[in-house]
């Protein structure tokens, strides 16, 4: 166990010396993907910031407090793309669809630590993590919530069931690419797309059914509106507080039942998408 | 005119190559959001809300029509990926010119997204309360021309974009990113411009992004002058198709494609 959590660390700090290489020889490039990266998600979040400063109010939430839940889910998508976005850790559909598992299994780390710390780049992939921290920061100063040691614990807990909801969710769509490797490879870019596009919409107006099947069988809904809401102390009350954690302990153990199986079927397949020359098909 | 439509056959089977669940999932996707949006326009209407003189007939009518015409009102030619792939040297190697050949590619590329998702939606929008065929009976001639000025535009833009591409190589898919949040922003296909606050909706529908989508859709549903509308998009093509042609012709001089 702990030689385990010292090899992550080891290999994060590999990952890391690497991505600040990738800054220092070509930074020009790097600049240019961080101002991406802030640009393509300021823009995904300035549509509903500008409706809910039109409105005043949209679902039970105030301008401000729409700024917090899109700060939160800016944040959400930072951790996504700090830790689990180089060599498409998190869009895993691409690696088993195009047959790049079989690269990690032969390496001698196991495969849940690759995954697990492949995909940082602490330098190139910060900008939304700051930008959302700092978003999150300017809404709570405007917004009377009290924030103590236990509001930070809670905060950071709440990102890690969202960030844990939406790799979970791209994993157990991901396995299809087990068994369907050319029509599946993508399957993942859609399933986390689903959350880009409709996360950031603040849900409170809908009826009942609508939120329910929003925070369960497409569970977009607990990717920022309902633990921002939690957060804010207005728990939606047609819904149970715990289902932030209900939901991620059920789809996290739903995508590691869905992996291992793939993993079983894919052990006796393998992947016809290599030619002898390395070339995919 | 039958070799564009033979380079238009061969991109819209193209796209069956990965198998109908590769393509259905982007739809599904477009779809969800579709859903939410008609759910949050009723929501508001239903508090009260003023909704920027757009009754909420038209705003959920101009909703699913941006939705059924996402990639009409959103052009995205295959020039980017080909710079980006490295196949766009072989289109240099047919006898067709290289813009039109494009233009081809994409026309063709929509068939299996009218089949699949547009039609389907037009079908069932009358049972979710949203009439289409009264509204384009009202309005369908100026709609069409409205609607081809802007596809013609949208060439232009993403030409554009991708000679800006080509300037920055090894960052075009960095470039390509950029531009679909930007355009997807002040384009008005996402949230009508009436609805955005402090008179930005008007500052964004003189840009030529706003010619692109909120012009023929504001036109279909009715909420504003057709031929104010229809003029700002015949200006817009006049101004950047000739800019377009000689950025695009001086770009190509810097082409270079590695493959990837």
């Amino acid at each position: 166990m702990v030689a385990n959590i010292k090899r992550i660390f080891q290999l994060w700090g590999i990952y890391a010396k690497l991505d600040l290489l990738w800054f220092l020889r070509d930074t020009k490039y790097c600049v240019a993907a961080i101002v991406s990266d802030i640009v393509t998600n300021l823009s995904a979040l300035a549509g509903v910031f500008l409706l809910a400063e039109r409105f005043g109010n949209i679902g039970g939430m105030s301008s401000d407090q729409v700024l917090f839940m899109l700060g939160y889910a800016c944040v959400v998508d930072g951790v996504i793309l700090m830790f689990f976005s180089m060599n498409n850790v998190a869009w895993i559909s691409r690696l088993i669809g195009r047959g790049q598992l079989e690269h990690r299994v032969t390496q001698p780390v196991p495969l849940w630590m690759q995954l697990l710390t492949e995909g940082f780049i602490p330098v190139s992939g910060n900008s939304m993590l700051l930008c959302g921290l700092g978003i999150t920061w300017y809404a709570l100063s405007r917004l009377a919530t009290s924030v103590g040691s236990l509001w930070v614990l809670s905060f950071l807990f709440s990102v890690g069931c969202s960030v844990a909801i939406i790799l979970s969710f791209s994993y157990i769509f991901g396995s299809i690419a087990f068994y369907a490797q050319v029509a599946g490879e993508e399957i993942s870019t859609t399933a986390i797309g689903l959350f880009g596009a409709l996360k950031t919409f603040p849900i409170g107006g809908l009826s009942l059914a609508a939120k329910t099947v929003l925070c369960t069988i497409v569970p977009v809904g607990l990717a920022a509106w309902f633990p921002a809401n939690v957060l804010l102390g207005q728990a939606p009350q047609s819904l149970p507080q715990a289902l932030l954690l209900i939901m991620t302990i059920t789809l996290a153990l739903a995508a590691a039942t869905m992996f291992r199986k793939g993993m079983k079927h894919y052990a006796t397949r393998g992947s016809i998408r290599y030619s002898a020359r390395g070339h995919r098909r | 005119m039958i070799k564009y439509l033979v380079t238009s056959k061969l991109s819209a089977t193209r796209a069956l190559d990965g198998g109908l669940f590769y393509m259905l999932s982007g739809h599904l996707l477009k779809l969800a959001r579709l859903i939410i949006l008609l759910l949050l326009w009723r929501s508001l209407a239903a508090q009260g809300a003023d909704l920027g003189g757009l009754s909420l007939e038209q705003l959920l009518l101009y909703t699913m029509l941006s939705s059924i015409l996402t990639e009409q009102l959103s052009i995205v030619t295959p020039a980017t990926t080909a710079f980006w792939e490295g196949s766009i040297a072989s289109r240099y190697l047919r006898p067709l010119p290289v813009l039109a050949q494009m233009m081809a590619e994409t026309v063709g590329g929509w068939l299996p997204g009218v089949l699949l998702y547009s039609i389907p939606m037009v079908l069932a929008s009358g049972l979710v309360g949203i009439s289409l065929g009264s509204a384009f009976m009202a309005n369908g001639l100026l709609f069409l021309l409205s609607l081809g000025l802007s596809i013609s535009l949208g060439f232009a833009i993403d030409f554009l974009f991708a000679a800006a591409v080509i300037y920055v190589k090894n960052a075009s898919y960095t470039a390509y990113s950029i531009r679909q949040a930007v355009t997807k922003l002040f384009s008005g296909a996402l949230i009508p411009f009436a609805l955005l606050p402090w008179g930005l909706g008007n500052v964004f529908e003189l840009l030529p992004f706003g010619s692109v989508a909120s012009a023929p859709l504001l036109i279909f549903v009715g909420a504003d002058d057709p031929a104010r509308l229809i003029l700002l998009q015949a200006a817009w093509n006049v101004v950047l198709w000739p800019v377009t042609l000689i950025v695009f012709k001086g770009s190509e001089e810097r082409m270079v494609s590695y493959g990837g």
